[in-house]
């Protein structure tokens, strides 16, 4: 594969999911889940986050990753640019399933993931640095 | 966790924050919003940036508040 990816990245995608990711290079395949709480006050609910499903291509990385309910997100990482690593909100309800998304529609570029995603995707981030993002 | 006063003075339509889903990524919180309103059970419906998370349920028992995820 010609794209390295850069181990910051996931890091910083690993935070925002609360989970540890991992990369396989054999299978060309994300993984990782966690178990973390959503909070009212005192009262947590359990979060089960999951990668669903990815795609690994020279130029961009995608990550599908399962949260509760309808609410789901799409983490791509790309070769270069202030748009390297962006997550997307998507609403399951109004896309294909996500677990087999990637690899049915194979999307090459980010924008054509988007472009295919249309509706679903609700809302979408950008990281400015390790620790900052700021929506798109 | 909200109170069984505030629990008592909740109708259809009123909406509770939860804390942000992604600390980092955005401040947006969870919302719940009352869906049916009993004397001694409200269900919500909680969404993110209006995205459907599931159903809660909250009911009351005396002077304390037990809560199901649906």
């Amino acid at each position: 594969m010609d794209f390295q990816v850069n181990k910051s990245d996931l890091y910083s995608v690993a935070d925002i999911l609360g989970m540890t990711v991992e990369l396989d290079y054999a299978t060309g395949k994300l993984s990782g889940k966690a178990e973390r709480a959503m909070f009212l006050g005192d009262l947590s609910l359990p979060l089960k986050p999951k990668i669903a499903g990815s795609l690994l291509l020279p130029e961009c990385i995608f990550a599908a990753v399962n949260v509760l309910g309808n609410l789901a997100l799409l983490v791509v990482i790309s070769e270069s640019g202030p748009q390297r690593c962006t997550v997307h909100v998507l609403n399951l309800a109004k896309m294909d399933q996500l677990d087999t998304w990637l690899d049915k529609k194979k999307p090459k570029t980010r924008g054509e993931a988007l472009e295919l995603l249309g509706s679903a995707v609700v809302k979408s981030y950008r990281r400015v640095n390790t620790t900052k993002w700021e929506p798109m | 966790m909200i109170s069984v006063e505030d629990f008592l003075t909740l109708k259809v339509g009123d909406l509770l924050e939860a804390d942000p889903l992604f600390n980092g990524l955005s401040d947006e919180p969870v919302v719940l919003r009352v869906a049916t309103d009993g004397a001694d059970r409200k269900d919500f419906v909680a969404t993110y940036l209006g995205v459907t998370l599931g159903r809660w349920s909250a009911k009351r028992n005396g002077g304390r508040l037990s809560w199901t995820f649906k």
